[in-house]
Protein backbone atom coordinates (compact mmCIF):
# COMPACT_ATOMS: atom_id res chain seq x y z
CA UNK A 1 0.00 0.00 0.00
CA UNK A 2 3.00 2.45 1.15
CA UNK A 3 4.77 0.94 -2.38
CA UNK A 4 1.22 1.94 -4.23
CA UNK A 5 1.30 5.83 -2.41
CA UNK A 6 4.68 6.04 -3.53
CA UNK A 7 3.75 5.62 -7.29
CA UNK A 8 0.65 7.43 -7.23
CA UNK A 9 2.41 10.31 -5.34
CA UNK A 10 4.84 10.29 -8.13
CA UNK A 11 2.47 9.61 -11.42
CA UNK A 12 1.22 12.74 -9.85
CA UNK A 13 4.38 14.69 -10.25
CA UNK A 14 4.06 13.26 -14.43
CA UNK A 15 6.33 10.18 -13.70
CA UNK A 16 5.17 8.46 -16.14
CA UNK A 17 7.05 5.09 -15.30
CA UNK A 18 5.28 5.40 -11.75
CA UNK A 19 1.88 5.34 -13.53
CA UNK A 20 3.42 2.23 -15.80
CA UNK A 21 3.68 0.78 -11.97
CA UNK A 22 0.18 1.02 -11.52
CA UNK A 23 -1.08 -0.05 -14.65
CA UNK A 24 0.80 -3.56 -14.19
CA UNK A 25 -0.71 -3.83 -11.02
CA UNK A 26 -3.94 -2.79 -12.32
CA UNK A 27 -4.18 -3.79 -15.42
CA UNK A 28 -6.32 -7.15 -15.23
CA UNK A 29 -9.40 -5.81 -13.07
CA UNK A 30 -9.65 -3.08 -15.09
CA UNK A 31 -9.41 -5.22 -18.33
CA UNK A 32 -12.16 -7.52 -17.07
CA UNK A 33 -14.70 -4.99 -16.60
CA UNK A 34 -14.05 -3.14 -20.00
CA UNK A 35 -13.86 -6.97 -21.23
CA UNK A 36 -17.42 -8.20 -19.49
CA UNK A 37 -18.98 -4.92 -20.25
CA UNK A 38 -18.77 -4.66 -23.91
CA UNK A 39 -18.18 -8.41 -24.76
CA UNK A 40 -15.28 -7.90 -27.28
CA UNK A 41 -11.38 -7.84 -26.38
CA UNK A 42 -10.20 -5.54 -29.12
CA UNK A 43 -12.96 -2.85 -27.73
CA UNK A 44 -11.78 -3.93 -24.35
CA UNK A 45 -8.62 -3.11 -24.53
CA UNK A 46 -9.43 0.17 -26.25
CA UNK A 47 -11.36 1.08 -23.31
CA UNK A 48 -9.10 -0.12 -20.96
CA UNK A 49 -6.13 1.55 -22.34
CA UNK A 50 -8.39 4.80 -22.69
CA UNK A 51 -9.19 4.51 -18.63
CA UNK A 52 -5.71 4.53 -17.87
CA UNK A 53 -4.74 7.83 -20.21
CA UNK A 54 -7.79 9.26 -18.39
CA UNK A 55 -6.79 8.43 -15.03
CA UNK A 56 -3.27 9.58 -15.72
CA UNK A 57 -4.75 12.90 -16.94
CA UNK A 58 -7.24 13.21 -14.11
CA UNK A 59 -4.70 12.36 -10.99
CA UNK A 60 -4.51 15.55 -9.48
CA UNK A 61 -8.67 15.06 -8.54
CA UNK A 62 -7.78 11.54 -6.63
CA UNK A 63 -8.71 11.49 -3.17
CA UNK A 64 -6.45 9.06 -1.05
CA UNK A 65 -8.93 7.86 1.00
CA UNK A 66 -10.57 6.19 -1.49
CA UNK A 67 -9.20 2.62 -3.14
CA UNK A 68 -6.70 3.51 -5.94
CA UNK A 69 -8.37 0.31 -7.80
CA UNK A 70 -12.15 1.38 -7.12
CA UNK A 71 -11.30 5.05 -8.64
CA UNK A 72 -9.44 3.15 -12.13
CA UNK A 73 -13.02 0.88 -12.24
CA UNK A 74 -14.97 4.36 -11.52
CA UNK A 75 -13.82 5.51 -14.81
CA UNK A 76 -13.58 2.11 -16.84
CA UNK A 77 -17.35 2.03 -15.67
CA UNK A 78 -18.48 4.85 -16.84
CA UNK A 79 -16.27 5.37 -20.31
CA UNK A 80 -17.97 1.99 -20.91
CA UNK A 81 -21.82 2.82 -19.87
CA UNK A 82 -20.76 6.04 -22.28
CA UNK A 83 -19.93 3.69 -25.17
CA UNK A 84 -22.33 1.42 -24.93
CA UNK A 85 -25.17 4.27 -24.58
CA UNK A 86 -23.53 6.15 -27.65
CA UNK A 87 -24.03 2.67 -29.90
CA UNK A 88 -27.76 3.04 -28.82
CA UNK A 89 -27.34 -0.47 -28.65
CA UNK A 90 -25.60 -3.13 -26.29
CA UNK A 91 -22.67 -4.71 -28.35
CA UNK A 92 -23.26 -8.08 -29.99
CA UNK A 93 -21.00 -10.68 -28.17
CA UNK A 94 -19.44 -12.41 -30.77
CA UNK A 95 -19.62 -15.90 -29.47
CA UNK A 96 -18.15 -17.50 -32.96
CA UNK A 97 -15.35 -14.81 -32.75
CA UNK A 98 -11.64 -16.00 -30.88
CA UNK A 99 -11.72 -15.53 -27.23
CA UNK A 100 -8.45 -14.42 -25.55
CA UNK A 101 -5.90 -17.03 -25.17
CA UNK A 102 -5.75 -16.60 -21.61
CA UNK A 103 -9.28 -18.23 -21.33
CA UNK A 104 -8.56 -20.92 -23.31
CA UNK A 105 -5.63 -21.49 -21.62
CA UNK A 106 -7.28 -22.00 -18.39
CA UNK A 107 -9.49 -24.65 -19.93
CA UNK A 108 -7.49 -27.82 -19.09
CA UNK A 109 -9.13 -31.00 -18.39
CA UNK A 110 -11.12 -33.63 -20.68
CA UNK A 111 -12.51 -32.36 -24.08
CA UNK A 112 -16.03 -32.37 -22.12
CA UNK A 113 -14.61 -30.21 -19.80
CA UNK A 114 -14.06 -27.81 -22.20
CA UNK A 115 -17.01 -28.14 -24.45
CA UNK A 116 -18.58 -27.21 -20.81
CA UNK A 117 -16.62 -24.46 -19.79
CA UNK A 118 -17.16 -23.06 -22.97
CA UNK A 119 -20.43 -23.53 -22.42
CA UNK A 120 -20.53 -21.71 -19.41
CA UNK A 121 -18.87 -18.71 -20.82
CA UNK A 122 -21.37 -18.32 -23.61
CA UNK A 123 -24.16 -18.28 -21.06
CA UNK A 124 -21.87 -16.30 -18.87
CA UNK A 125 -21.60 -13.90 -22.39
CA UNK A 126 -25.15 -13.98 -22.93
CA UNK A 127 -26.69 -13.18 -19.34
CA UNK A 128 -24.78 -10.07 -19.60
CA UNK A 129 -25.51 -8.84 -23.11
CA UNK A 130 -29.11 -8.63 -22.19
CA UNK A 131 -28.62 -6.14 -19.31
CA UNK A 132 -28.99 -2.60 -19.49
CA UNK A 133 -25.15 -1.41 -19.50
CA UNK A 134 -26.07 0.48 -16.05
CA UNK A 135 -26.98 -3.20 -14.62
CA UNK A 136 -24.47 -4.81 -16.44
CA UNK A 137 -21.76 -2.58 -14.33
CA UNK A 138 -23.48 -3.59 -10.90
CA UNK A 139 -23.45 -7.20 -11.65
CA UNK A 140 -20.03 -7.20 -12.61
CA UNK A 141 -18.30 -4.98 -10.04
CA UNK A 142 -20.61 -7.35 -7.28
CA UNK A 143 -19.28 -10.68 -8.84
CA UNK A 144 -15.88 -10.22 -10.28
CA UNK A 145 -14.91 -7.31 -8.58
CA UNK A 146 -16.33 -8.33 -4.76
CA UNK A 147 -17.71 -5.18 -4.11
CA UNK A 148 -19.97 -3.85 -1.31
CA UNK A 149 -23.34 -1.93 -2.66
CA UNK A 150 -21.63 0.81 -0.74
CA UNK A 151 -18.19 0.32 -2.82
CA UNK A 152 -20.36 -0.39 -6.42
CA UNK A 153 -22.47 2.68 -5.59
CA UNK A 154 -19.40 4.58 -4.80
CA UNK A 155 -18.07 3.59 -8.12
CA UNK A 156 -21.41 4.50 -10.25
CA UNK A 157 -21.93 7.63 -8.70
CA UNK A 158 -25.05 6.65 -7.34
CA UNK A 159 -27.09 5.37 -4.03
CA UNK A 160 -27.02 2.08 -2.10
CA UNK A 161 -30.61 1.81 -2.77
CA UNK A 162 -30.46 2.50 -6.44
CA UNK A 163 -27.81 -0.81 -6.44
CA UNK A 164 -29.94 -3.03 -4.49
CA UNK A 165 -32.72 -2.42 -7.16
CA UNK A 166 -30.16 -2.79 -10.27
CA UNK A 167 -28.89 -5.87 -8.78
CA UNK A 168 -32.68 -7.41 -7.98
CA UNK A 169 -33.74 -6.46 -11.83
CA UNK A 170 -30.40 -7.37 -13.35
CA UNK A 171 -30.83 -11.13 -11.36
CA UNK A 172 -34.36 -11.15 -12.21
CA UNK A 173 -33.92 -10.49 -15.75
CA UNK A 174 -31.22 -13.09 -16.45
CA UNK A 175 -33.10 -15.71 -14.22
CA UNK A 176 -36.11 -15.20 -16.31
CA UNK A 177 -33.92 -15.71 -19.44
CA UNK A 178 -32.65 -18.16 -17.68
CA UNK A 179 -35.26 -20.23 -17.35
CA UNK A 180 -36.37 -19.61 -21.17
CA UNK A 181 -32.94 -21.01 -22.13
CA UNK A 182 -33.59 -24.12 -19.92
CA UNK A 183 -37.17 -24.85 -20.47
CA UNK A 184 -38.42 -23.69 -17.40
CA UNK A 185 -42.17 -23.27 -16.23
CA UNK A 186 -42.45 -26.68 -18.04
CA UNK A 187 -41.65 -28.64 -15.28
CA UNK A 188 -44.36 -30.58 -13.23
CA UNK A 189 -43.83 -28.13 -10.73
CA UNK A 190 -44.81 -25.05 -12.59
CA UNK A 191 -47.40 -27.30 -13.54
CA UNK A 192 -49.39 -27.72 -10.05
CA UNK A 193 -50.34 -23.86 -10.32
CA UNK A 194 -52.03 -24.28 -14.20
CA UNK A 195 -55.30 -24.62 -12.03
CA UNK A 196 -55.76 -21.09 -11.26
CA UNK A 197 -52.44 -19.49 -12.94
CA UNK A 198 -51.67 -17.71 -9.79
CA UNK A 199 -49.90 -17.86 -6.84
CA UNK A 200 -51.63 -15.78 -3.82
CA UNK A 201 -49.88 -17.83 -0.94
CA UNK B 1 -50.34 -22.88 -21.84
CA UNK B 2 -50.87 -20.03 -19.11
CA UNK B 3 -47.93 -19.47 -17.58
CA UNK B 4 -48.33 -19.41 -13.84
CA UNK B 5 -47.86 -16.00 -12.10
CA UNK B 6 -47.32 -14.89 -8.35
CA UNK B 7 -48.53 -11.79 -6.37
CA UNK B 8 -45.86 -11.77 -4.00
CA UNK B 9 -42.87 -12.14 -6.64
CA UNK B 10 -41.55 -8.75 -6.26
CA UNK B 11 -40.87 -8.58 -2.67
CA UNK B 12 -39.79 -12.07 -3.13
CA UNK B 13 -37.51 -11.92 -5.68
CA UNK B 14 -36.02 -8.63 -4.17
CA UNK B 15 -35.29 -10.61 -1.06
CA UNK B 16 -33.80 -13.79 -2.81
CA UNK B 17 -31.42 -11.02 -4.63
CA UNK B 18 -30.37 -9.83 -0.70
CA UNK B 19 -29.72 -13.51 0.01
CA UNK B 20 -27.44 -14.11 -3.10
CA UNK B 21 -25.32 -11.28 -1.11
CA UNK B 22 -26.38 -12.40 2.74
CA UNK B 23 -27.68 -9.54 3.40
CA UNK B 24 -31.03 -10.94 4.00
CA UNK B 25 -32.52 -10.46 7.76
CA UNK B 26 -33.05 -13.53 9.62
CA UNK B 27 -36.65 -12.94 10.18
CA UNK B 28 -37.21 -11.75 5.91
CA UNK B 29 -35.05 -14.68 5.19
CA UNK B 30 -37.44 -17.32 7.15
CA UNK B 31 -40.27 -15.63 5.21
CA UNK B 32 -38.45 -16.35 2.16
CA UNK B 33 -38.24 -19.95 2.70
CA UNK B 34 -41.88 -20.14 4.08
CA UNK B 35 -43.10 -18.45 0.76
CA UNK B 36 -40.89 -20.86 -1.20
CA UNK B 37 -42.48 -23.97 0.54
CA UNK B 38 -45.86 -23.03 -0.93
CA UNK B 39 -44.88 -21.64 -4.18
CA UNK B 40 -43.22 -23.22 -7.42
CA UNK B 41 -42.83 -20.13 -9.37
CA UNK B 42 -40.80 -18.54 -6.92
CA UNK B 43 -39.09 -21.69 -6.19
CA UNK B 44 -38.24 -22.23 -9.53
CA UNK B 45 -37.12 -18.26 -10.08
CA UNK B 46 -34.69 -18.87 -6.94
CA UNK B 47 -33.43 -21.85 -8.32
CA UNK B 48 -32.47 -20.55 -11.81
CA UNK B 49 -31.17 -17.07 -9.65
CA UNK B 50 -28.95 -19.16 -7.34
CA UNK B 51 -27.93 -21.15 -10.77
CA UNK B 52 -27.39 -18.01 -12.64
CA UNK B 53 -25.10 -16.69 -9.58
CA UNK B 54 -23.00 -19.91 -9.27
CA UNK B 55 -22.42 -19.44 -12.87
CA UNK B 56 -21.05 -16.05 -12.73
CA UNK B 57 -19.09 -16.94 -9.26
CA UNK B 58 -17.28 -19.47 -11.13
CA UNK B 59 -16.51 -17.38 -14.44
CA UNK B 60 -12.58 -15.97 -13.75
CA UNK B 61 -11.50 -13.05 -14.15
CA UNK B 62 -10.25 -12.52 -17.76
CA UNK B 63 -6.59 -11.35 -18.27
CA UNK B 64 -5.61 -8.55 -20.52
CA UNK B 65 -3.39 -9.34 -23.47
CA UNK B 66 0.57 -9.60 -23.16
CA UNK B 67 2.13 -6.20 -23.08
CA UNK B 68 -1.11 -4.16 -22.62
CA UNK B 69 0.38 -2.49 -19.92
CA UNK B 70 3.55 -1.69 -22.21
CA UNK B 71 1.17 -0.55 -24.84
CA UNK B 72 -0.36 2.01 -22.47
CA UNK B 73 2.95 3.39 -21.51
CA UNK B 74 3.68 3.83 -25.22
CA UNK B 75 0.38 5.71 -25.60
CA UNK B 76 1.22 8.27 -22.55
CA UNK B 77 4.62 8.75 -23.59
CA UNK B 78 3.23 9.55 -27.67
CA UNK B 79 0.63 11.74 -25.96
CA UNK B 80 3.47 13.92 -23.98
CA UNK B 81 5.61 14.53 -27.08
CA UNK B 82 3.06 15.29 -29.19
CA UNK B 83 1.61 18.02 -26.57
CA UNK B 84 5.20 19.27 -26.65
CA UNK B 85 5.03 19.36 -30.05
CA UNK B 86 1.97 20.90 -30.28
CA UNK B 87 3.10 23.69 -27.28
CA UNK B 88 6.24 24.35 -29.08
CA UNK B 89 4.43 24.83 -32.43
CA UNK B 90 2.48 27.40 -31.05
CA UNK B 91 4.72 29.19 -29.33
CA UNK B 92 6.19 29.88 -32.58
CA UNK B 93 2.98 31.87 -33.60
CA UNK B 94 3.76 34.59 -31.38
CA UNK B 95 7.10 34.95 -32.16
CA UNK B 96 6.68 34.96 -35.39
CA UNK B 97 4.48 37.79 -35.41
CA UNK B 98 5.97 39.69 -33.16
CA UNK B 99 8.82 39.52 -35.54
CA UNK B 100 6.68 40.14 -38.38
CA UNK B 101 5.34 43.65 -36.66
CA UNK B 102 8.54 44.51 -35.83
CA UNK B 103 9.82 44.64 -39.25
CA UNK B 104 7.02 46.12 -40.77
CA UNK B 105 7.44 48.84 -38.07
CA UNK B 106 11.21 49.50 -38.23
CA UNK B 107 10.67 49.45 -42.89
CA UNK B 108 7.88 52.23 -42.29
CA UNK B 109 9.97 54.24 -39.99
CA UNK B 110 12.96 53.93 -42.69
CA UNK B 111 10.59 54.96 -45.74
CA UNK B 112 9.11 57.47 -43.64
CA UNK B 113 12.42 59.47 -42.78
CA UNK B 114 13.75 58.59 -46.38
CA UNK B 115 11.30 60.62 -47.40
CA UNK B 116 10.90 63.20 -45.46
CA UNK B 117 15.13 63.99 -45.68
CA UNK B 118 13.88 63.68 -49.77
CA UNK B 119 11.11 66.47 -49.46
CA UNK B 120 12.85 68.40 -46.97
CA UNK B 121 16.25 68.40 -48.83
CA UNK B 122 14.37 69.03 -52.76
CA UNK B 123 11.30 70.22 -51.82
CA UNK B 124 11.99 73.81 -53.77
CA UNK B 125 14.24 72.65 -56.46
CA UNK B 126 12.57 70.15 -58.13
CA UNK B 127 8.98 70.03 -59.63
CA UNK B 128 8.92 66.19 -59.36
CA UNK B 129 9.75 66.25 -55.86
CA UNK B 130 6.99 69.04 -55.20
CA UNK B 131 4.17 67.11 -57.02
CA UNK B 132 5.36 63.93 -55.34
CA UNK B 133 4.72 65.38 -51.84
CA UNK B 134 1.27 66.93 -52.95
CA UNK B 135 0.20 64.01 -54.69
CA UNK B 136 0.86 62.01 -51.29
CA UNK B 137 -0.84 64.87 -49.48
CA UNK B 138 -3.56 64.25 -51.67
CA UNK B 139 -3.29 60.47 -50.96
CA UNK B 140 -3.30 60.75 -47.24
CA UNK B 141 -6.23 63.40 -47.30
CA UNK B 142 -7.87 60.64 -49.52
CA UNK B 143 -7.06 57.54 -47.15
CA UNK B 144 -7.95 59.50 -44.69
CA UNK B 145 -11.35 59.87 -45.82
CA UNK B 146 -12.18 56.89 -46.96
CA UNK B 147 -11.48 55.40 -43.27
CA UNK B 148 -13.46 57.81 -41.96
CA UNK B 149 -16.42 56.94 -44.13
CA UNK B 150 -15.62 53.05 -43.86
CA UNK B 151 -15.53 53.55 -40.06
CA UNK B 152 -19.29 55.05 -40.43
CA UNK B 153 -20.59 52.57 -42.28
CA UNK B 154 -19.46 49.93 -40.17
CA UNK B 155 -20.57 51.67 -37.37
CA UNK B 156 -24.12 51.85 -39.25
CA UNK B 157 -23.73 48.53 -40.03
CA UNK B 158 -22.87 46.37 -36.50
CA UNK B 159 -25.92 48.22 -35.10
CA UNK B 160 -28.08 46.43 -37.30
CA UNK B 161 -26.03 43.10 -37.67
CA UNK B 162 -24.59 42.49 -34.44
CA UNK B 163 -26.00 39.46 -33.43
CA UNK B 164 -25.49 37.95 -37.25
CA UNK B 165 -21.68 39.30 -36.54
CA UNK B 166 -21.88 37.76 -33.24
CA UNK B 167 -23.20 34.06 -34.69
CA UNK B 168 -20.19 34.46 -37.76
CA UNK B 169 -17.56 34.76 -35.02
CA UNK B 170 -18.56 31.67 -32.81
CA UNK B 171 -18.94 29.59 -36.05
CA UNK B 172 -15.48 31.02 -37.11
CA UNK B 173 -13.82 29.96 -33.27
CA UNK B 174 -15.37 26.54 -33.77
CA UNK B 175 -14.55 25.99 -36.89
CA UNK B 176 -10.65 26.70 -35.99
CA UNK B 177 -11.60 24.84 -32.98
CA UNK B 178 -12.85 21.66 -34.65
CA UNK B 179 -9.85 22.42 -37.49
CA UNK B 180 -7.70 22.65 -34.44
CA UNK B 181 -9.04 19.11 -32.89
CA UNK B 182 -8.51 17.46 -36.18
CA UNK B 183 -4.93 18.50 -36.74
CA UNK B 184 -3.69 17.71 -33.20
CA UNK B 185 -5.89 14.61 -32.47
CA UNK B 186 -4.06 11.26 -31.72
CA UNK B 187 -4.07 8.87 -34.90
CA UNK B 188 -6.51 5.98 -33.75
CA UNK B 189 -3.79 3.89 -34.88
CA UNK B 190 -1.55 4.17 -32.19
CA UNK B 191 -3.90 3.13 -29.79
CA UNK B 192 -3.68 -0.72 -31.54
CA UNK B 193 0.08 -0.54 -31.22
CA UNK B 194 0.95 2.36 -28.55
CA UNK B 195 2.97 4.09 -31.60
CA UNK B 196 2.19 5.64 -35.14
Amino acid sequence: MDQERTWIARAQRGDQAAFGQLVRVYERPVYNLAYRMLGDPTEAEDAAQETFLRAYRALSTYEPEHKFVNWLLSIASHYCIDRLRQKGRSVPISLDGPLPDEWLASDTGSPEQQVSAKEEREQVHQMLEMLPPAYRAAVILRYWHDMSYQEIATVMSTSESAIKSRLHRARLLMARQFQQLHGEYTSDEGRRDEGTGVCAR
Amino acid sequence: MKEPVCVHAEQMTAWMSLALDDLLEVEDAKRLQDHLAVCSVCRSTWQAMQQVSALFETAPLVDPPVSFASRVERRLAYRARAKKGAQRELGKVPLLAGSLSLAVITLSVVVILTLGVVVWHWRDTLPAVQQGTEFIVQVASGVGLLGKGLSLFLGELLTYVAPFAFLLTVGLAVLIALWGWFLLKEPRDIRRNGVP
